[in-house]
């Protein structure tokens, strides 16, 4: 890495004479902006790192983020600069750093993620649902073939990740029931790191079910809640189009009587019909479970995905969702309530990756078919890399899987020149690429100064963050040279 | 360095996760262990 490239043998005269002719720039990952207060942020997405410098001080930084960069000894700023990755070397080639990183992550035998159709079809009828409900459970040979394969990779692995989807996967409890302990038990049985997850509507997770995927290792739940009880029976009615708010809420809330560890996350999707009628439902959240923060809140723009109602539905447009996201966000932490980690799940590197773009996360369907997204399921052709036989054994398609796991970025000199790569690796949603050959791009992405001030203002709120203290030159005194100084231009 | 003549700024560090004095690849590769759950606000798990 770049602050340990020095040779330890060489005599400090050469170093120091080295140092007098290095030459630093700022990382093409590095991003940074200006609050409306003068506070300078920073930000690399190949690190992860993000910091802040008040005022005046961050005038200091200036000099590092020029086009040209700096030359000479690194004074104590630079070189945490350096450390964190905001500078670099100008012989540095972080691109070919960057594709050494993605080979890693993305190249993973060690690692399995199934999401397992339990159950494809569903008893809600949500207006914004594209799904077409083809088919009942996972059938018991599918199911066999699930544990059949997990049996036979596990001996490998070092994380396994089963995710139940449908339809509505309740629906399939027992193919759940099924493979789930198993699956459990197994990971458990050669030490391999497990973890599992479940997308439900929340109506049939009874307190005896609940309970019961807790203790299979189902940690995570995401139930969706979408506001009062009137526009959420509106929004998601049972198949016969009865009111289905009443039931999720109370299989809920009897969940805050379990002592085991587990997150509910309560989604909210919200469009310009409910977004300003959210705080009846906030002030019923918070008298439930605002002092459990197991419970977290997390919003999303409704998107169309091609439901038959698409042409009904009010969406917001990006950048107006982005803005409602961070504000409503922003109105349950006051309210003393838990939500999702907004900063994490946009500045983390790796955090904005679609699961189909992953050549270790496999759908399998309830007859078996093997798939990558679950938007397009078997719709579309292309998405059914395989089928899955009851010993295990699958069928794959080896072209139409590459399709969904090459790395876009490097046929793509946009995409692959962008500051945000390391996150969303070009595919926050592999579809587009595959079907249809368009770039998607994150709107955090779109809107990284708005992301960077709201990162800066919230952890700063919350006492989230180190003060680290730096010794600079005074004015005047300084040792590195600034090549030159431009404007600091927020990118 | 001189301290006399310097002057202190002050850094506020917002997220230092990933120890870049490690092995930055290596920590990559720490954190894809919990990178099993849907973050994609654009698809199916969404809505």
């Amino acid at each position: 890495m770049d602050s340990s490239e020095s040779q330890p043998n060489q005599p400090a005269c050469c170093e120091d004479a080295k140092d007098a002719e290095q030459h630093y720039v700022r990382s093409r990952f590095t991003a940074h902006t200006s609050t409306a207060d003068g506070n300078l942020v920073l930000y690399n997405s190949l690190t992860g790192h993000n910091c802040a410098l008040r005022g005046s001080a961050g005038e200091r930084v200036r000099p590092y983020l020029s086009k040209s960069g700096v030359s000479g000894k690194l004074d104590e700023l630079g070189e945490y600069l350096l450390k964190k990755g905001y500078i670099v070397k100008s012989t540095t080639n972080e691109d070919a750093k960057w594709d050494l990183a993605y080979a890693l992550q993305q190249y993973r035998p060690d690692v399995l993620q199934l999401t397992l159709l339990a159950s494809e079809e569903c008893n809600f009828r949500c207006i914004y649902c594209s799904q077409r409900f083809k088919r009942g459970s996972m059938r018991p040979e599918v199911r066999a073939g699930v544990k059949q394969l997990i049996s036979k990779r596990v001996k490998k692995l070092t994380s396994l990740g089963v995710s139940w989807f449908g339809g509505e996967p309740l629906l399939g409890f027992d193919a759940i029931e099924d493979v789930a302990p198993y699956a459990k038990a197994l990971a458990s049985e050669h030490d391999v790191y497990f973890s599992s997850n479940m997308s439900t509507n929340g109506y049939l997770l009874t307190p005896d079910k609940s309970r019961k995927l807790v203790r299979w290792g189902v940690a995570s739940f995401q139930i969706t809640l979408d506001g009062t009880p009137s526009e959420h029976d509106a929004r998601r009615p049972l198949k016969d189009g009865g009111p289905s708010f009443q039931k999720i809420m109370e299989n809920v809330t009897a969940m805050k009587a379990f002592e085991e560890k587990f997150e509910v996350c309560l989604r909210v999707n919200f469009d310009h019909s409910n977004v300003h009628k959210l705080q009846p439902i906030f002030d019923d959240y918070q008298q439930r479970f605002g002092d459990d923060h197991r419970f977290r809140l997390r919003f999303r723009p409704v998107v169309l995905m091609g439901s038959d109602h698409d042409d009904q539905i009010p969406i917001c447009q990006l950048r107006e969702g982005i803005q409602h996201v961070m504000d409503l966000t922003d109105k349950v932490h006051a309210m003393g309530m838990a939500t999702e980690n907004l900063t994490e799940k946009w500045l983390s590197p790796l955090s904005s990756v679609c699961y189909a773009a992953r050549p270790y996360h496999l759908v399998i369907g309830a007859d078996g078919k093997v798939m990558k997204c679950t938007v397009v399921l078997d719709n579309d052709e292309r998405n059914v890399v395989g089928n899955i036989g009851p010993d295990g054994e699958m069928n794959i398609q080896f072209d139409r899987l590459a399709a969904w796991v090459r790395p876009y970025y490097h046929h793509d000199a946009q995409c692959g020149k962008c500051f945000y790569l390391p996150v969303c690796q070009g595919v926050i949603c592999a579809a587009p690429r595959v079907l249809s050959g368009q770039r998607p791009c994150p709107s955090q992405q779109q809107y990284i100064q708005r992301a960077l001030a709201y990162a800066f203002t919230e952890k700063t709120r919350l006492g989230e963050h180190n003060l680290v203290r730096i010794q600079v030159p005074s004015p005047g005194a300084a040792d590195t040279q600034a090549a030159a100084a431009e404007p600091l231009a927020a990118r | 360095m001189d301290r006399v003549n310097n002057t202190e700024i002050e850094i506020i560090e917002l997220d230092d996760r990933l120890d870049m004095t490690i092995d930055p690849l290596t920590t990559m590769l720490g954190i894809l262990a919990d990178d099993e759950y849907c973050h994609n606000s654009q698809c199916c798990k969404a809505n």
